[in-house]
């Protein structure tokens, strides 16, 4: 039997067509990269949100210590005698840390509060 | 040539790219639209089952969006698309017993419609049944290069094989097919040119 070439191996082949896929197919393809994409974009903007929540607990935490520092802080350092200054230092470190209190229990109220009407929802 | 980047607003293949790296819900219509059809095709050829070749082709879409991060532009998008696909059809093929593919009784229920020419249809059938009676290795570098008409070197690229093995690996696949369709009913078309 007379050898197949190459070209008449293409025409052969070239009788096996597949048709385009459905439009359905393709439609319902392009919402699945869609919602991919935006599950994909939800880290960053959640990432986002943690830097910004961040940086409002630093800030909040450098008002009290100012706040302290120009009102209470200062009237003490005239009020008390030049020995007491080594207990005003220390003071910054506890209204550091009560601020730092106040900071993480209002992050930890507007936590609950976020999620507090979903889940009377939930039970409903 | 009317190319459809620059049709609707994107310079070229690697502005689309960027607009899908940078989450633009507009950049998947216009890449799902503009390789669709030969990533189905392909995929079709590969699994030779309607169903399981649209599970693929959804599936390799959604590969794309959840890596495209890491799409470097070391190859053409569509290598990287196809090498997804061929990804997905290898571990197919691994994990699940091939299904059968459309019977000729089909091909002969559509010869007795007089608007259609049977003998075509079942001469398709029977080029469908020996690519589908290929071994998987062979079956890829055959529909690379005779269907999407890829060099050794873009074969070597999606394959994920050295450029020498994807050419005795094509060399073998040929004249498996030679010695399939000499030992087959199939009717060889001339050669001559029309």
């Amino acid at each position: 039997m007379e050898r197949i070439s190459d070209e008449q191996l293409r025409k052969l082949l070239g009788q096996f067509t597949v048709s385009s896929p459905r439009n359905e197919l393709v439609a319902e393809t392009k919402r699945l990269m869609r919602q991919e994409m935006a599950l994909q974009a939800a880290p960053a903007r959640k990432g986002q949100a943690g830097m910004v929540l961040v940086m409002v607990a630093l800030s909040l935490l450098v008002c009290f210590n100012l706040f302290y520092v120009a009102t209470v802080g200062t009237l003490l350092k005239l009020l008390l005698p030049s020995s007491f200054e080594v207990y005003l230092n220390h003071s910054m470190l506890g209204v550091s840390v009560a601020a730092a209190a106040m900071v993480c229990g209002m992050v930890i109220m507007v936590f609950l509060k976020a999620f507090q009407p979903r889940r009377a929802l939930s039970h409903t | 040539m009317n190319d459809i980047f620059s049709e609707r607003g994107f310079e070229d293949e690697s502005a689309l790219i960027l607009e899908l790296k940078q989450n633009n819900p507009e950049a998947v219509d216009q890449v799902v639209d503009r390789f669709s059809k030969p990533l189905f095709v392909f995929i079709m050829r590969m699994v030779d089952n309607q169903a399981t070749a649209e599970d693929i082709f959804q599936d390799t879409w959604v590969r794309v969006i959840r890596n495209i991060g890491s799409f470097r532009g070391d190859c053409r998008f569509s290598t990287w698309l196809f090498q997804i696909a061929l990804n997905l059809c290898r571990n197919l093929m691994r994990h699940k017993a091939r299904r059968s593919f459309v019977g000729i009784e089909e091909a002969s229920n559509l010869a007795e419609d007089p608007e259609v020419d049977g003998m075509k249809i079942i001469q398709a059938q029977k080029v469908r049944r020996l690519i589908a009676s290929l071994p998987p290795k062979m079956r890829e570098v055959i529909v690379l290069r005779y269907y999407h008409e890829n060099t050794d070197v873009e074969i070597a690229e999606i394959t994920g094989l050295p450029p020498g093995t994807v050419k005795s690996r094509l060399h073998r696949a040929t004249e498996l097919m030679r010695s399939k369709i000499e030992s087959t009913e199939l009717t060889v078309p001339s050669a001559e040119v029309e």
